[in-house]
């Protein structure tokens, strides 16, 4: 079983490389796309991000984050 | 072809005058001798584009590509590329930009290529949404701006919808007119813009949810410690923070980061995010906001003598029009020259182009839409030839195959050392180009022990190692002619280093990745090679990944012999050779001369293994598995 994290957003962080969404997709369904990844990234104006509710909140998009947008804060059990 | 990792699989056919789409599936050999990307659009663009063809008819064909590592976490690797014939030049050329979210989404809707030919009869913009492809009328978007446009379909479409889009000057069939990706890349110096805009085609936008497979886990693992890496790098934060203006500081930074800075964007899977949004918060422009590729091009202005602001309003003016900013300004230089000659007639012209904000506003908007003179400005320097003949523009401005180089001797901007940025200016096929010849000489003089290293990771066999990194004794034929001081260390064949150099280019681009310093650093030949096996399926190791992309530079040089290119277009311009002068590149004191120039074109020929004329010979061609292509330039009788 996966351990779960709290992951900690700030989107004013967020350049829009979507490197969340492939890793996202890749972990879930062994393929790189960000149409079915769990982490939602809305580019239009700021940038928002928001997560559907099969988040299962594996944390691997916070661990690819090198902008510091997603944040890995606490592991849960 | 069955399906690989990392290859979508689909060519995109596309016949605008037929309004036809069909897709079809891409052909193994392809990928195996061409890589994908740039290389494998070299390779459709060679069999597609007849020689001899008018650049702005409907027989000039679009080939657009993207590499297998595109849509894949394999850091920077979302470059889309377009080959066509240039109006600017009649060469046949490329143009690449920084895919934004265009390379992506391409591959997710199921396609390597699109190969776009004829000419619609209406304005019509193309859509690609997974197997949803469609012709569609441009109405409400043709004679609108980059921006408006770009948006427009933004809005119809939402994001991460990737949008290649055309302003005015392409439209007007302006020579150096561009597309831009997400309005924010430049795609297309040379005239791509103008190509799209004979063809009434207005924009391009992709969206898909096909997803982009692997062949083994290997490659998964292999992203992973490449992140780790990047992560670890002491200047990755000074990076991301200022992007290119750590090297180009052409705006203070305490001005960019206080005052014009908005936001950072990314390509797809870009860990450097060097794109920028600037937001003038201020003044006469306050609420401008600007997508960028980088902040330093919205600078430029500000070496003519413009205000920051003015400066960015200006290029925003320019980028929305689509046209190449750096072109604009050697073509107003250029007149201005030829007014203090009397080559133009007063009543032609009144005055000399001014360069404050407002005049240089009113010529773009004059060659944007071919007003007056502006018209004959459309035609870029080849147009300035015809009107005025040859002697007059090489005095004028410096220029390599009918565009202008970027990077001089005497420029606003002091870059005197002649490294393979320079160099490579002449022998690109395209026309001045820096990326495809940068090495460690980007932007800065690196001491030569860096290039140890970095020959061996662009896969740089020892013997060429031994040429290009000589000791001072065995620059033996520079020392004979005398060219070269025997007291002074040069130490660097740059004529034999731009071989290597180009190929790394073309293997980094035909896979997909950004050839931009801070990202090309963390790539070797070898890793590359792993990347590519374990992703597609297709085993190679480094010396042939490396071998396909010389294939891929040879055909392209080939393309362009087809067209009558030779090494008299690859001559540098007289201008170079008067004080300032270039220097050499490792120590910054011997004069580069046209005899030491002519010498590196020399040595640059033999290292590809071309005529001294700069043609592939058919040894090359066949060494290379190009049979076909041999035997098509012995065929049109073209001088070895």
């Amino acid at each position: 079983m996966r351990k779960r994290v709290a992951i900690e957003v700030h989107p004013e962080r967020c350049t829009g490389c979507l490197i969340c969404q492939l890793c996202c997709s890749l972990v879930h369904y062994k393929t790189f796309n960000p149409s079915t990844a769990r982490i939602l990234v809305r580019l239009a104006g700021e940038p928002e991000i928001g997560f559907t509710d099969d988040c299962d909140e594996c944390g691997t998009c916070a661990r690819f984050c090198v902008y510091g947008a997603l944040e890995v804060k606490e592991v849960r059990c | 072809m069955g399906k690989l990792g990392g290859y979508a699989g689909n060519i995109l056919y596309v016949d605008l005058s037929k309004g036809e789409v069909e897709g079809l599936p891409l052909d193994l050999e392809l990928a195996k001798n061409y890589i994908g990307g740039l290389g494998a659009s070299v390779k459709l663009g060679y069999d597609l584009i007849k020689p001899g063809i008018d650049p702005l008819s409907p027989e000039n064909v679009i080939v657009i590509g993207v590499g297998p590592l595109v849509g894949t976490i394999a850091p920077g690797s979302s470059r889309v590329y377009a080959v066509t014939k240039l109006p600017a030049n009649r060469a046949i050329g490329w143009a690449g930009a920084g895919g934004c979210s265009f390379g992506c989404m391409l591959k997710n809707a199921g396609y390597d290529h699109v190969v776009i030919r004829g000419r619609s009869p209406k304005p019509v913009y193309l859509k690609i949404f997974d197997d949803d492809v469609e012709i569609c009328y441009a109405e409400g978007l043709w004679g609108k701006g980059v921006e408006r446009t770009t948006e427009e379909l933004w809005r119809r479409y939402g994001r991460p919808t990737g949008v290649i889009a055309i302003g005015q000057a392409g439209e007007n069939l302006v020579n150096f007119s561009m597309a831009f990706v997400d309005k924010t890349s430049t795609l297309g110096r040379g005239g791509l813009g103008a190509v799209m805009g004979s063809k009434n085609l207005k924009a391009i936008v992709a969206k898909g949810t096909k997803g982009v497979g692997f062949s083994d886990a290997k490659f998964v693992r292999l992203c992973n410690e490449l992140f780790e890496r990047i992560k670890r790098y002491p200047r990755l934060r000074e990076w991301q923070e200022l992007g290119l203006l750590v090297s180009l500081p052409l705006l203070p930074r305490e001005l960019y980061l206080e005052k014009l800075k908005k936001a950072r964007i990314s390509c797809v899977s870009c860990p450097i995010g060097d794109k920028d949004v600037i937001e003038i918060r201020e003044g006469r422009f306050k609420g401008l906001t600007k997508f960028t590729s980088s902040a330093v091009n919205t600078a430029m202005p500000t070496l003519y003598g413009l205000s920051y602001d003015e400066a960015i309003k200006c290029i925003a003016i320019l980028d929305d029009y689509g046209m190449d900013m750096f072109e604009f300004f050697a073509v107003i230089e250029a007149v201005n020259r030829l007014y203090d000659e009397g080559a133009i007639a007063r009543e032609v012209l009144e005055s000399k182009i001014e360069y404050s904000y407002e005049s240089l506003v009113e010529w773009a908007e004059r060659i944007a839409y071919r007003r007056g003179l502006g018209d004959v400005l459309a035609e870029g320097l080849t147009g300035l030839v015809k009107r005025f003949g040859e002697r007059a523009i090489a005095r004028a401005t410096p220029a390599v195959k009918g565009l202008a180089a970027y990077v001089g001797p005497k420029g606003p901007v002091l870059w005197n050392r002649f490294g393979t940025m320079e160099f490579g200016q002449l022998v690109s096929p395209r026309g001045p180009h820096v990326a495809s010849s940068g090495s460690p000489t980007y932007f800065a003089v690196r001491p030569l022990q860096d290039f140890a290293t970095h020959l061996k990771r662009m896969g740089v066999p020892d013997d060429a190692v031994k040429r290009i990194l000589p000791r001072p004794r065995d620059w033996s034929r520079g020392l004979q002619s005398g060219l070269v001081p025997p007291d002074e260390e040069v130490g660097l064949n740059v004529g034999r280093l731009t071989r290597y150099s180009e190929d790394w280019f073309m293997v980094l681009a035909s896979l997909g990745v950004c050839a931009r310093a801070q990202i090309n650093r963390f790539y070797s030949a070898k890793l590359a090679a792993e990347l590519f096996s374990a992703l597609t399926g297709i085993e190679m190791d480094e010396r042939e990944l490396m071998r396909c992309g010389e294939r891929a530079w040879n055909l392209l040089r080939a393309a362009n012999a087809r067209e009558g290119f030779s090494r008299k277009d690859d001559e540098p311009p007289e201008s170079w050779f008067s004080e300032p002068t270039f220097v050499d590149y490792s120590k910054g004191v011997v004069r580069i001369t046209k005899e030491i120039v002519d010498m590196l074109l020399d040595e640059y020929y033999e290292e590809r293994g071309w005529s001294r004329n700069g043609v592939p010979t058919r040894e090359k061609l066949l060494e290379l598995g190009l049979r076909r292509v041999a035997e098509d330039l012995e065929r049109l009788g073209i001088e070895v």
